[in-house]
């Protein structure tokens, strides 16, 4: 069975970019470019796995995040925020995601699609 | 000359017995007169008719001088009313004798002489009691007739009384002058002393009393005035130049009799004006009638001493003068500079505050003197040490309180230490301020209490501009950073042959890409890593590091940049990585023995090692080494990274950890690079509360020496 990842991302071309390094690991990609949209594309299938940016016009990663622990339905959805903003681990953005639940925190510039790759399928424990 | 004593054969005629008693009479009744001025004029009137009339008896003239000029003259010292030496009068007087010239003709002396009216002279001293010689009496003849000289007895009376009228005349005159001298002088003192008049209605009533004291039409004061333009004010140029150059020619004059004459035909008269031997100015007598010379000795002694006693006022006016200047002047400057200033006295209390710091205290229109500084402000917030720290971590480490300025200026008044500068936040009354506080200053007061100088600067503007280009920097970094993503995402994925096997062509141009795009990368990284620190935005995650680890990581990273250059890098003095020709690149296994753990955050002591190593292989010339070295210490842990490059001029060093700035050299033109690596590298080293030093000769290389505390605790792993 496929696994399903959710892309919310504004940048079109980085999600273009994601998308297609994830279908080439033969995953099932859904595009969201607000975190309201992320929101709604919850509602139509639940994915395995977010890669969630922060800065977004409308609704921004951390929002959605927190929108996301009221529900029991998506709750449990592991995240990893993908954004530009700071840096892993020491940052105020940072602790206050993983305070979220989230289980990485990337930066863009200096993780490769691949290195996002590898910390998706082994957040999903998923062996190459 | 002739001397004849003044003969007894010089007989009297019986018939002029009666005017003689007459004569007598007159005398005796003037010498017993009560004077008044009136009197006098009548007496001196009188006295003139007597002379005529003993003239007459004697068949004689008398001379007695002109217009009373004679008495008034005569003072009581040895200062002749005439000019001594020119005639037989003058020569009596010199030499206090009766001269007898019978015959003026025939010498040579007198032939000069404008009266020739006469032939013959007898001139008699009058004397004093004590002997000065107080007039002469001149007998002239047309003819010398001894009978008509004068019997040495009739002259001993006649001049007996004379001198007894003479003398009360002079004394009655130096009485009332010296009244009169006494009174002026007075009012003049009152004038001084008042302290309601200023300068001028002091100078102005000093010059109407003495006018009214010399009985003088005008007299005018007029102080130097030290200006461009000369010495004195622009009015009465000529005399004023006249009293210059003639003090100047002898500053020991008094009266200066100027030779000159006003239009309206008044004299002029100058008496300097002299304080420790400045001219001062003077003060200008002017009169119709009177020069000089017809000013009395106490006159002239009153004429110094008012001149000295207006010089002694200008330059006491002038002192305190400058002093009120000085103090204004300081006044304003130390009010209007943009610097709170506060004076401190030892128990922390406000000898005097500064405009601007009562501003920022909040006390606009309050005394802050006597408060305690400490009541006005508090310091809320300071400048880490470490900008990596934030405001929490400080207060762990104890640096933040109202007490650390407290002790220090407790230590600036026991030891003298300075304050150095440092950055508050502070709160007063008038709210919060980014300040500058440091005390550098003290006065000492003579067996006195010394107060400090406690200086502050309101850096608001500035910590604002501070933050304002932070944020800015961050957020330009970060808008650059999206599409940097997708550059190097692409990249990755094109040269991962994601998109298809590439051919070595195509491989090595996209090579070209992911070099430069890497730059650019660190770049960004570089203006965000400034940026964070900049605004104390990051804080350390500390743990205990293993350093040889992660130099071993580093070193290991450097793969193609040692093959390029051919080089050798070495952990320990052991080999780690090398190129050799026949080899190509060769890492060797590595046997390091014990870890060291130095306390720290792992991210960024990696950050600093690579960036040391990069920066020693990009300054390192073909074919050298790079040897990284830790030594563990008892309290930090030293790591050193040597090259054999390009190194550094020791003027450089200071420059080398500065923003932006970057040491000149053939190989740092072809390196690149932001200028920001060891900046940051040095303040992430000073958050670890670690050094960073540098050694280094050119041509041969460079050691970069940092400390970093060593870890206490063990990883619990």
């Amino acid at each position: 069975m496929k696994e399903t990842i959710l892309l919310v991302e504004d940048d079109n071309t980085l999600q273009e970019m994601y998308c297609e390094k994830f279908e080439m690991l033969d995953f099932k990609v859904m595009k969201a470019n607000t975190g309201r949209e992320g929101l709604a594309s919850l509602e139509k299938k639940i994915p395995d796995i977010i890669l969630l940016d922060i800065l977004m016009p409308d609704m921004n990663g951390l929002e959605m995040l927190k929108e996301m622990k009221k529900s029991r339905k998506y709750r449990d959805i592991p995240v990893i925020l993908l954004t530009n903003l700071g840096e892993s681990k020491i940052d105020m953005d940072s602790e206050l995601s993983f305070a979220l639940g989230i289980k990485d925190y990337l930066i863009k510039t200096k993780h490769t699609p691949d290195d996002v790759a590898n910390r998706v399928r082994q957040v999903l424990n998923i062996t190459c | 000359m002739l001397e004849t004593k003044a003969d007894d054969s010089i007989a009297a005629k019986t018939n002029k017995e009666a005017k003689k008693i007459k004569f007598e009479k007159l005398l005796f009744e003037l010498a017993a007169f009560e004077f008044s001025l009136k009197d006098i004029q009548k007496s001196l009137k009188g006295l003139k008719d007597i002379l005529t009339d003993f003239a007459e008896t004697k068949g004689c003239t008398i001379m007695y001088g002109d217009k009373y000029g004679y008495l008034w003259k005569v003072g009581g010292n040895t200062t002749l009313p005439f000019k001594v030496g020119v005639g037989a009068a003058g020569y009596a007087a010199k030499h206090k004798k009766i001269i007898v010239i019978k015959d003026i003709s025939k010498n040579p002396i007198y032939i000069r002489m404008r009266d020739k009216s006469y032939n013959s002279i007898v001139s008699v001293p009058i004397q004093d009691k004590s002997g000065h010689v107080i007039g002469v009496l001149n007998f002239t003849y047309e003819n010398f007739d001894p009978e008509k000289i004068p019997k040495k007895k009739e002259l001993e009376i006649t001049v007996e009384k004379l001198v007894t009228i003479i003398e009360n005349v002079i004394l009655y005159y130096q009485s009332e002058n010296q009244k009169n001298e006494l009174k002026a002088r007075r009012v003049i003192s009152t004038v001084f002393e008042n302290p309601t008049l200023n300068q001028k209605q002091k100078l102005e009533q000093t010059a109407k009393e003495t006018a009214n004291y010399l009985k003088l039409d005008k007299v005018k004061f007029f102080i130097c005035r030290q200006n461009k333009t000369g010495l004195f004010a622009k009015e009465h140029k000529k005399i004023e130049s006249v009293v210059e150059r003639k003090y100047k020619e002898n500053p020991n004059t008094s009266l200066i009799n100027l030779d000159m004459k006003k239009n309206n035909g008044n004299f002029l008269t100058a008496q300097p004006i002299i304080y420790r031997k400045k001219l001062m100015g003077f003060i200008l007598l002017e009169d119709r009638s009177k020069n000089t010379d017809n000013l009395s000795t106490l006159e002239k002694s009153f004429l110094r001493i008012t001149a000295a006693r207006v010089g002694i006022y200008i330059s006491q006016e002038e002192a305190s003068q400058k002093i009120i200047d000085e103090k204004e002047k300081w006044r304003l400057v130390f009010h209007n500079v943009e610097d709170a200033i506060l004076l401190i006295s030892r128990d922390h209390t406000i000898v005097e505050a500064n405009q601007r710091a009562k501003e920022m205290l909040g006390a606009k229109n309050k005394s802050l003197t006597n408060e305690n500084f400490s009541n006005l402000f508090k310091i809320i917030n300071q400048e880490v040490k470490s900008p990596l720290l934030s405001f929490e971590s400080a207060q762990q480490y104890g640096l933040v309180s109202q007490r650390d300025l407290q002790r220090k200026i407790d230590a600036f008044f026991e030891s003298g230490k300075k304050i150095s500068p440092k950055e508050y936040l502070i709160e007063t009354q008038n709210g919060k301020y980014w300040t500058i506080v440091s005390m550098n200053t003290a006065i000492e007061r003579w067996n006195l209490e010394s107060y400090g100088v406690l200086h502050i600067r309101d850096i608001g503007k500035r910590k604002k501009l501070e933050q304002d280009k932070n944020e800015f920097m961050s957020m330009v970094s970060h808008e650059l950073r999206t599409p940097l993503s997708s550059m190097r995402g692409y990249l990755s994925m094109t040269l991962n042959d994601d998109y298809g096997e590439l051919n070595e062509r195509q491989r090595n141009s996209l090579r070209k890409i992911e070099g430069s795009t890497e730059r650019m990368v660190n770049l960004v990284e570089d203006l965000l890593d400034v940026s964070r620190i900049e605004l104390g935005k990051i804080s350390l995650m500390k743990e205990p590091v293993d350093v040889l680890d992660v130099a071993l990581k580093c070193l290991r990273d450097t793969g193609h940049k040692i093959q390029k250059k051919k080089m050798k890098v070495f952990l320990q003095d052991q080999c780690v990585t090398q190129f050799t020709r026949n080899k190509g690149l060769e890492s060797k296994p590595s046997c390091i023995r014990a870890p060291i753990y130095v306390w720290g955050d792992h991210d960024r002591i990696t950050q600093v090692m690579q960036n040391l190593i990069d920066n020693a292989i990009k300054y390192s010339f073909d074919g050298t080494e790079v040897s990284v070295n830790v030594k563990s210490g008892k309290d930090f842990v030293e790591l050193s990274v040597k090259d054999q490059g390009v190194g550094i001029p020791k003027e450089d060093y200071e420059k080398l950890f500065k923003k932006f700035s970057r040491v000149n050299n053939p190989l740092s033109i072809q390196a690149g690079g932001t200028g920001l690596g060891l900046y940051i590298t040095k303040r992430l080293v000073n958050a670890h509360k670690g050094k960073i030093a540098v050694t280094s000769s050119p041509k041969k290389g460079s050691v970069f020496l940092v400390k970093i505390p060593i870890a206490k605790q063990l990883p619990l792993i």
